[in-house]
């Protein structure tokens, strides 16, 4: 056990000291290779083997690769994406000074998370060192429209250079939450709203109209015409079934957001064809928005035939990520599909191909881990974005460099 | 005494139990995690009325006694939450449910958490099926002093009376920092400040002294005041103290008042910021109970970082991982399972699951680890605790089972 804590310790501050003193120039146009070690692929199996990148992109993968460091049988795993959070709209829970998570109106159309998103936030290097490197950044889930997602990476500074996505796809609500900021205030009032909006934003036909070119105007209608991506969020099963048939009807071009009680409902939603951003997977029946929250509901819905990715709805909690996605697993989710759902899935449903995977052609983001990554006892030991290694400071390292020795 | 004489008194006491008493209940073939010692593989718990009457590896099971084969899982004592709001905010979550708080004056001592105890909330039941077998109910921390704690074991149960924790010592809740703050802020009478909430906490103590010094005095002596019977309780080491607390600064100044009256800290709740002062609190005989890794949620959580546990507990600190959550008392072996990674060992891991926080409410002669003599009260999981993918599947109190996961899975706790 005392071998155990010392090496934790050691690597701790081997990792953080160690990635400070590499060169930040170059590296992303050096080759580089990883051997030996245990890769975690797209479909979610591993398997022994290297890794080559160069400029940011995987060149090389696999048994043939050779070479470079021999990482002993370490894991390399691809960098997770949280598809659903509200990292970087906020510091402090309770100080609303610190907040900027939403629009405050009912239909925000025009609301974008980037622009409220701090990528200095303190709160992004400890999601980041957790292995979590993309997060789909939301609005506030309260209201009709709150606004559109934001696609980022959980390094670097310059708001242009974090975004991949600044507008991922729109938000609409259904259930309590589309009740928010004083708008319809029953689900009676709410399906009422939702028809009317149908109703105000019919899907274009012909040529452009006069006021088609207003900013809100042009929202809506991309998002009828299904060139824009809807996150529809619902969690109740009946508010479910109620986004599916809104879904269907206005053609949408859409992704099911929480869904903490698609369980109840998974052949429809396999049967719609529509990929699932579930969460908070720790969901509990503690209330009368989800009273059927299970531990089981992601492996039902995976095993209804339902694409997943993972979400924690959180921000300083978005690095619980992984192991949220170990307690999928511990009620019957298959491990590779939880692999999946943290990697592959998220950055399919978001049309990012070339994201999220170790693939050849892949960008080269990913993390060393001393074994399996959902383990909460595994730290990781290095983590590299784009081919370039990333700090392993945060605020929180500082804070125990500080005080680990009192004086 | 070496660790091996140490083995072989215990068998000895063990076998004699055995031999002597017979055995209701033999847990046979597991890991044994008896925290109080090393893991011991493919171990044998004999349990007689309630009791653990026998621990080891090479035990003879009496005959008649009912076996459980347990070849494969891990079997430890069961997990003690100190922070728990089980009961006192119950499922479904509404606001007919909110019971924890009296936030009508900020020193409400003689108020008592079991009184507000919702026996049915289903929340127990998920907790037990998490291997936790006792809590302690706390009022909320919107008071200075918000009341008296339950410590409850987890019995499935239609009256508190059954689920009351025999024997444990009375315990009290008092809050400082941000919350009162935030709760009395507005009331002229406060206090809208720590220094207004360490003066109200001296002015309830010395009111309490005036109160003894009045009622001993035959003139005219003042009529009872339960708020003030209690808080001499405390300050006469009756009932335990137990001070929800975050910023380093604010530990500090609540030493400043309690070694003022000589009232002893058993805990300081969550405690985010105690590494900074770990000295200090361990000097002062007090243990922490602590959140593995939540943080931020408010100004004085903003400095809590995920190795503040084992900080604490390697430098000898009493280390209690706490749920303050009917979602996360499901799942306390998890959080422990993330300190490891911020420098604790397995044993200490576990140890703040169930021996320190049996420490902590002063129940450690009756529960907090599988020891002859203690109570029935253990848990039995299908893979190492601090494993990610492990489930507890059997959950005994006093030898009783009270969980069993093949029959009911997670328990339903649909409203």
């Amino acid at each position: 056990m005392q071998d155990h804590k010392l090496w934790t310790r050691r690597s701790f501050l081997a990792s953080a000291t160690s990635v400070a003193l590499l060169p930040s120039v170059g590296w992303a146009g050096t080759e580089q290779t990883f051997s030996n070690a245990t890769l975690v692929m797209p479909d979610g199996s591993t398997q022994t083997g290297g890794i080559r990148w160069e400029r940011g992109r995987i060149t090389g993968l696999g048994a043939k690769v050779e070479g470079g460091t021999d990482l002993g049988g370490q894991w390399v795993v691809p960098g997770f994406t949280d598809a659903g959070c509200r990292l970087g709209l906020l510091e402090i829970g309770l100080e609303s000074s610190t907040h900027d998570t939403s629009a405050s109106k009912s239909i925000a159309l025009t609301a974008r998370a980037i622009d409220g998103y701090n990528p200095r936030s303190a709160l992004i290097p400890v999601a980041r060192v957790n292995g979590i490197t993309q997060v789909l950044v939301m609005p506030a889930l309260s209201g009709m429209v709150p606004g559109s997602a934001a696609l980022v990476r959980t390094d670097r500074t310059a708001l242009s250079d974090v975004t991949v996505q600044s507008e991922a796809g729109l938000c609409l609500n259904f259930g309590r939450a589309g009740q928010g900021h004083e708008g319809p205030k029953s689900r009676i009032a709410l399906m009422a709203a939702w028809r009317q909006f149908l109703n105000d934003h019919p899907r274009p036909k012909g040529k452009p109209k006069k006021g088609d070119e207003k900013p809100d105007k042009k929202v809506a209608q991309e998002l009828r015409l299904g060139k824009r991506r809807a996150f529809v969020y619902a969690n109740r099963a009946d508010d479910i079934e109620r986004a599916l048939d809104f879904i269907d009807s206005a053609e949408l071009d859409a992704v099911l957001v929480g869904c903490v009680e698609g369980h109840l409902v998974a052949k429809s939603i396999a049967d719609a064809g529509l990929g699932v951003m579930m969460g908070p997977i720790d969901a509990q029946p503690s209330n009368f928005q989800h009273p059927h929250a299970v531990y089981e509901n992601a492996a039902i819905l995976n095993e209804a035939g339902v694409k997943l990715a993972f979400r924690t709805g959180d921000a300083h909690g978005v690095r619980n990520l992984p192991t949220l996605a170990g307690l999928a697993v511990a009620h019957g989710l298959p491990w590779d599909a939880a692999i999946r759902a943290l990697t592959v899935n998220p950055m399919d449903m978001l049309g990012e191909s070339g994201m999220g995977r170790l693939a050849v052609g892949a960008e080269a983001t990913f993390f060393v881990v001393e074994g399996d990554p959902l383990q909460p006892r595994h730290a990781v030991s290095s983590l590299y974005m784009q081919g370039k290694p990333s700090s392993m400071e945060t605020r929180q390292t500082r804070l125990y460099e500080q005080f680990r020795e009192l004086d | 005494m070496s660790r091996g004489l140490m083995t072989a008194v215990l068998w000895l006491t063990s076998s004699m139990c055995s031999v002597a008493h017979g055995a209701d209940l033999a847990i046979v073939g597991a890991t044994v995690l008896p925290i109080s010692s090393p893991p011991i593989s493919d171990g044998t718990v004999l349990i007689a009325d309630g009791k653990i009457v026998a621990v080891g590896s090479d035990l003879t099971v009496p005959e008649g006694t009912q076996v459980v084969e347990a070849q494969g899982s891990f079997l430890m004592p069961g997990i003690i939450d100190v922070h728990s709001h089980m009961g006192v905010y119950a499922w479904p979550s509404a606001r007919a449910h909110g019971d924890g708080n009296e936030a009508i004056d900020p020193v409400t001592a003689r108020v008592r958490a079991e009184d507000s105890v919702h026996v049915s909330d289903p929340a127990f039941g998920r907790a037990r099926a998490g291997g936790v077998t006792t809590v302690q109910i706390l009022p909320g921390s919107a008071n200075l002093v918000g009341g008296e704690s339950a410590i409850l074991k987890l019995r499935p149960s239609r009256t508190l009376e059954a689920m009351r924790f025999v024997g444990a010592p009375r315990g009290i809740k008092m809050a400082c920092g941000e919350n009162p703050k935030r709760v009395y802020g507005e009331d002229i009478h406060g206090p809208s400040t720590r220094m207004g909430s360490l003066a109200s906490m001296r002015a309830a103590f010395q009111a309490a002294l005036d109160y003894r010094k009045a009622r001993s005095s035959h003139r005219d002596p003042p009529p009872t005041d339960s708020n003030l019977e209690t808080l001499l309780d405390v300050m006469d080491g009756q009932v335990r103290l137990h001070v929800h607390c975050y910023r380093h600064d604010d530990i500090e100044g609540i030493y400043r008042v309690m070694d003022e009256f000589g009232v002893q800290v058993a805990s300081i709740q969550h405690a985010l910021e105690a590494y900074k002062v770990r000295d200090l609190i361990i000097a002062h005989g007090t243990g922490i109970a602590t959140w593995a890794d939540w943080w931020g949620f408010k100004m004085e959580a903003y400095d809590g970082i995920p190795h503040n546990a084992a900080l604490f507990k390697n430098d000898g600190g009493v280390v209690a991982i706490h749920s303050d959550s009917s979602n996360q008392v499901q799942r306390l072996n998890i959080q422990a399972a993330k300190t490891l990674r911020y420098g604790m060992s397995e044993a200490a891991a576990l140890e703040t699951i169930t021996l320190d926080p049996a420490r902590m409410l002063g129940i450690e002669a009756q529960v907090g680890t599988i020891s002859v003599g203690k109570d029935a009260d253990l848990a039995l999981f299908n893979a190492h605790p601090l494993d990610m993918y492990s489930l507890n599947t059997h959950t005994w109190i006093d030898g009783q089972l009270v969980f069993d996961r093949s029959k009911e899975g997670t328990p339903d706790a649909r409203p």
